[in-house]
């Protein structure tokens, strides 16, 4: 039988315990898609300023559209939950209206992220 | 025997010794490239995402502006400073996370730094080169 750590099944903690979770899981893939993002943006592509054709070049294969899309989803929650974490250790009072503060420009940016994707491919 | 909470305190029983830890250092300065990075994201994804949607000449002419100015140019090794340093010590919180190395935490710290001096040297060479 499995066992959780205790953190995992308390009550009341559970959002907080998924959102360190994910924290770690997001962290742990960003190496992975940030290091890809730049290893093709600074390393592979040689030229002094990067171009509209290159980039579309680029963003013309399935798997760099969903690099970009990992990238925009794990490093917003990343960030956003950086930050909401941060305010709550210097004693944030308002964690119901900062959480959804948060939700919304996180939501927004990556509306606007996808949404430019999906405009630049087709 | 003592449990590991009470031999923290007992280790840093004054505020003076808790400022002269590593870890401190480590965790402040982590939040501090943490917080510097969300507001390069936020800038990044915003300028990037209504270039793109502006179309070509729109996305060309902000992408020249960026990378030729000298300004940028230097803070972008700032960024990338920021960047490697967050992350490498990302990778030595991930670790105690899964439960190892925290025994040994301060040379895990100063090995990361070492590593993460040699990285951005590296890069600062290339750029300036």
């Amino acid at each position: 039988m499995l066992n959780f750590p205790r953190i995992l099944t308390g009550e009341g903690v559970l959002l907080n315990a998924m959102t360190w979770l994910l924290q770690r899981i997001s962290a742990a893939l960003l190496l992975v898609v940030l290091g890809i993002h730049i290893w093709a943006l600074y390393v592979f592509n040689t030229s002094e300023v990067i171009s509209f054709s290159e980039a579309r070049a680029r963003l013309s294969s399935a798997p760099y559209v969903l690099l970009y899309v990992l990238l925009l989803f794990f490093g917003l929650f990343h960030a956003f939950n950086g930050v909401y974490t941060v305010m709550v250790d210097m004693g944030l009072k308002t964690r119901k209206t900062t959480i959804g503060i948060l939700i919304i420009l996180g939501t927004a940016l990556f509306g606007i992220g996808v949404y430019s994707i999906i405009q630049f491919i087709m | 025997m003592p449990s590991r909470e009470m031999v923290a305190s007992q280790r840093y029983k004054t505020n003076s010794q808790v400022w002269n830890a590593v870890g401190m250092w480590a965790w402040m300065l982590h939040r501090a490239t943490g917080i510097g990075l969300v507001l390069y994201l936020i800038l990044h994804a915003t300028l990037i995402s209504t270039s793109l949607i502006s179309g070509a000449q729109s996305f060309n002419a902000t992408l020249t502006m960026l990378m030729t100015n000298p300004v940028l140019h230097y803070m972008e090794l700032l960024l990338v400073g920021a960047v490697i340093y967050h992350g490498l010590n990302g990778v030595r919180l991930l670790l105690f996370d899964i439960g190892i190395g925290f025994s040994k935490q301060k040379e895990i710290f100063w090995a990361a730094m070492v590593l993460g001096a040699i990285m951005w040297i590296s890069v600062v060479v290339v750029k300036l080169s």
